[in-house]
């Protein structure tokens, strides 16, 4: 037991309605940092840095200014529909309560927005599924749910969660289809939390890869998938089925003692003798973000 | 954004582990008076001074109505409470254990059997139930500790079985059952070991539970005649005059004895509780 | 319906194990059937005997013991002279009130509290509360009334010492009633207390939650909108469960504040060793015990879906 050092010096920037992949491995820490947006982190956990939206640093904002924020601004989308639903309020309440809280909106005028929301997202009876409890739904029509929710209030950034995590490949093409559909609307701008790198390469505009806590690239999704520069990303690129499955050497390094100097230096076939006692800065190299010392 | 921690473990742990040693020690004191009471006692509690005494050097909880030393009750009054509370609730705790592993276990039929059997044992009014017995017969303590037993199994039961469910589906269990090991064998060897970590708790609870009914009863003149418990001194203390007439030292040192008794007993409970709970990461 | 023969089943299983309760015990049969007042001649033996139905098969005593039962026919009580079931009426009322309104405050206060302490931080204040409540808990209740009336009422003399009405106004019953209700409502409080407390504690960690504060609802709002609901429903059902304690705990304030209730008729029908009365009031209060149960049920189902579901 100790310290987990879940996140190291991250920084990126996200781009009005564009659509940001994060990609990386289960554990690397991308979770974290979609919770920690809207410091929605468990009260144990500490938080350095700045997170800047708009003008406002998100981190040093009152409790009551997030709440606004919440939902109505900036929305987020969980991995587990099921248990993110309160299970004993019907599902047309939950949505409801959005509007009333934020909009002010009475229940006659909060039910006409909630059953145009639900029939928006495919719901043939909106009318009756107002009225269904989350465990009558299936999984899929929870996420449906959740990503009306999301929507609702037409907010800036909608966050999305690993969407598609524990779904069925008929349901996470249905809610990538979704979420397909909310960045054609050019409404809000989608930062989306993925282990799925096909759901990036056909969603994302650009990309973040993230290795052990650590951001190691960023570039735009055509040219990543297209000439990966990290060999993180030959390594992930390589393994799949596609390209041969041959899996990256090693193991994932333990979060709580990483490995000295770049994290992934055990476990790369091009290190350097400076790559096992240095940690590589993230440079700027044809208009990517990189982090390693190949590109120096 | 950098380095998120884990819990602080300073300040609250060690409050904690302050409030489970109060309890250990408490339970502890209680637990030798009752073992060497006649050593600690001061006097024989039956040997007969001059009656309506008050707290004096000599008596320092005073003499009640017919001469016997307080004091000396008091400590000899120990050993009823803990003998009825752990009797009580070792029964409890067993019948309570074996109905719930072999509900959660062998599910179907021997489930749907013994939870309705759980169902009307948790609607028996128990205290008027006990109270009715103890009525009929002339009770002494270890009748009021096997009826006391005999109905406060119930609630264990539950949780047992819920817990036993959880178990006996999981893999090591099925692995078992492949291996052909025997019915009686994997409940005691794989699914037991499981179930004691939530049964400790209970446990306490049922011992507490067992000496406020047995101090309740003895209040009630239905106590055994021939021991001195708590609640008999304060049901002498109610019934001969003790309130009317001021002498608190009748009945407050009993009561507050139950209550202190209860307490550490509850507290251990808790504590085990919390420290399980602080180990799933919960609470 | 299959719950409703849940508790038929229940109500008649424990209702025949008050019939056998006085024919196993040992002693005079006719003794254990009328009570230790009972005096009678050789001859009147053998026609006591033929009127309580000894003579005749154990099957036959059976059934018309529940013929009894049905008709409400409780027996006769030698040591108070009346019917079983009269003076059992008489006292109900007063012993109702007293549940009822300690039920009210108690589980009002023990659950409210409860709620706010398991769901703010784990501060002094809260955890003073909470030593309080554990301490209610752990005093038996008859002791608790014996110091709240011997502080209150013997000492200070703000309350009556004798729990029951003299002249019957209102403000008359309240000041006798004052004392035994504050008692037994702290008495239930404190279980509740602790229910309410661990309850929200575990919900606390559950993913609606998070995802409630996700969705811009500040602290006060996710606390009684959504944990609320959740908590209270294991609370409901150890209420419900708990209603025999509940009562018991109302017998011996009553007995100790000498109020005019099934408390104090226990006591003295204990003392007479009234049997007949002490069996029909174990009956009137399993029949209490299992409608409650049942009460409780139904609005269990109504709160949580999850449960109709499985109807």
């Amino acid at each position: 037991m100790g310290t987990v050092v879940a996140v190291d010096d991250v920084s990126f920037d996200h781009e009005s309605k564009e659509t940001l992949a994060l990609v990386g491995e289960t554990g690397c820490g991308k979770s974290v940092i979609a919770s920690s947006i809207l410091k929605l982190l468990p009260d144990n956990a500490n938080l350095s840095g700045e997170i800047l939206y708009g003008d406002k640093d998100l981190l040093r904002l009152s409790e009551r200014e997030l709440a606004n924020i919440r939902g109505q601004e900036i929305s987020i989308i969980f991995q587990n529909p099921t248990l993110a639903l309160n299970p004993v309020y019907r599902i047309g309440d939950q949505i409801s309560e959005l509007f009333r809280v934020h909009k002010r909106a009475s229940s006659k005028e909060s039910k006409a927005y909630v059953t145009s929301l639900l029939s928006r997202m495919g719901f043939k009876d909106p009318e009756h599924a107002f009225h269904m409890y989350p465990s009558q739904f299936s999984e899929g029509m929870n996420q449906r749910v959740l990503i009306a929710l999301a929507l609702a209030l037409h907010p800036k950034i909608i966050i999305a969660d690993e969407p598609t995590k524990g779904l069925d490949n008929q349901l996470k093409e249905e809610i990538l289809k979704e979420l397909m559909k909310i960045k054609g609307e050019k409404e809000s701008s989608l930062f989306l939390i993925t282990h799925d790198f096909d759901a990036a390469r056909n969603i994302a505009d650009r990309v973040a890869l993230m290795y052990c806590g650590q951001i190691v690239e960023i570039a735009l999704s055509q040219e990543f998938f297209d000439e990966p520069f990290h060999p993180y990303a030959w390594g992930l690129l390589k393994s799949l089925p596609l390209h041969g499955f041959s899996p990256i050497p090693g193991a994932s390094p333990s979060m709580i003692s990483p490995p000295e100097g770049c994290r992934f230096h055990p476990r790369c076939a091009e290190r350097l003798e400076v790559c096992s006692h240095e940690i590589p800065e993230p440079i700027k190299k044809s208009g990517r973000i990189i982090r390693c010392f190949l590109y120096r | 954004m950098r380095k998120p921690a884990l819990p602080r473990q300073n300040g609250s742990a060690q409050k904690k582990s302050l409030t489970s040693l109060l309890a250990v020690v408490l339970f502890l004191v209680f637990f030798i008076l009752a073992l060497c009471a006649n050593i600690i006692a001061p006097h024989d509690p039956w040997e007969r001074f001059d009656p309506y005494l008050p707290p004096s050097a000599e008596h320092w909880l005073g003499t009640n109505d017919l001469g016997h030393d307080i004091l000396s009750e008091l400590i000899y009054g120990s050993r009823v409470s803990l003998l009825v509370g752990l009797g009580a609730a070792v029964l409890a705790t067993a019948i309570g254990l074996s109905v719930g592993l072999f509900s959660g276990y062998y599910k179907g039929v021997t489930d749907e059997i013994l939870m309705g059997i759980t169902d009307v044992f948790l609607m028996i009014p128990r205290i008027p139930l006990i109270i009715l017995l103890a009525a009929f017969l002339k009770p002494s303590f270890w009748i009021i500790a096997l009826v006391i037993g005999f109905l406060w199994w119930t609630s264990t039961a539950r949780v047992v079985r819920s817990k036993s469910l959880q178990v006996s589906e999981m893999n090591f269990v099925l692995s078992s059952k492949c291996l052909g090991f025997s019915d009686m064998h994997i409940i005691f060897t794989d699914i037991f070991p499981n179930i004691i970590q939530i049964v400790i708790p209970k446990f306490m609870l049922t011992v507490a539970a067992a000496m406020i009914t047995e101090a309740s009863l003895s209040f009630l003149g239905l106590g055994d005649p021939s021991m001195k418990s708590w609640g008999m001194m304060i049901n002498f203390a109610f019934t001969k005059g003790g309130l009317v007439n001021a002498l608190w030292w009748w009945f407050i040192p009993p009561g507050l004895c139950i209550t202190f008794f209860v307490y550490s007993v509850v507290l251990l409970g808790y504590s085990h509780e919390e420290k399980e709970q602080a180990a799933l990461g919960i609470g | 319906m299959k719950k409703i023969a849940r508790y038929l089943l229940a109500l008649y299983i424990i209702i025949s194990i008050n019939f056998f309760i006085p024919r196993l015990m040992p002693g005079d049969p006719i003794t254990n059937l009328m009570g230790e007042d009972y005096i009678a001649s050789q001859d009147s033996i053998d026609a006591l005997k033929a009127e309580l139905g000894l003579d005749k098969p154990l099957l036959v005593q059976y059934v018309t013991y529940w013929g009894d039962v049905i008709r409400l026919d409780l027996g006769h009580s030698l040591h108070f002279h009346t019917e079983v079931l009269q003076i059992i009426a008489s006292k109900l009322f007063w012993t109702t009130v007293l549940v009822g309104l300690s039920i009210l405050f108690g589980t009002l206060f023990g659950a409210i509290l409860g709620a706010l302490s398991g769901w703010g931080k784990n501060d002094p204040k809260n955890k003073i509360l909470t030593t309080f409540f554990l301490w209610i808990y752990c005093i038996p209740p008859f002791f608790l009334s014996l110091i709240v009336l011997y502080v209150f009422a013997f000492k200070i003399g703000i309350f009556p010492l004798r729990g029951f009405y003299e002249t019957g106004t209102f403000t008359d019953i309240a000041k006798h009633f004052f004392l035994p209700v504050l008692v037994l409502s702290l008495s239930l409080a404190s279980r509740n207390y602790m229910i309410m407390r661990g309850s929200v504690i575990q919900e606390k960690g559950k993913l609606y939650i998070l995802y409630a504060r996700a969705k811009g609802l500040l602290n006060r709002g996710i606390l009684f909108r959504h944990v609320f609901k959740n908590a209270s429903l294991p609370l409901i059902t150890l209420v419900a469960l708990d209603i025999g304690f509940i009562i018991s705990g109302a017998l011996f304030v009553e007995i100790v504040f000498s109020m005019n209730g099934m408390g104090t008729l226990i006591f003295d029908a204990l003392l007479a060793r009234d049997y007949p009365v002490l069996q029909g009031i174990f009956l009137i209060i399993t029949i209490m015990v299992v409608l409650a149960n049942f009460l409780a049920d139904i609005v269990y189902g109504i709160i949580d879906p999850r449960v109709r579901e499985q109807r």
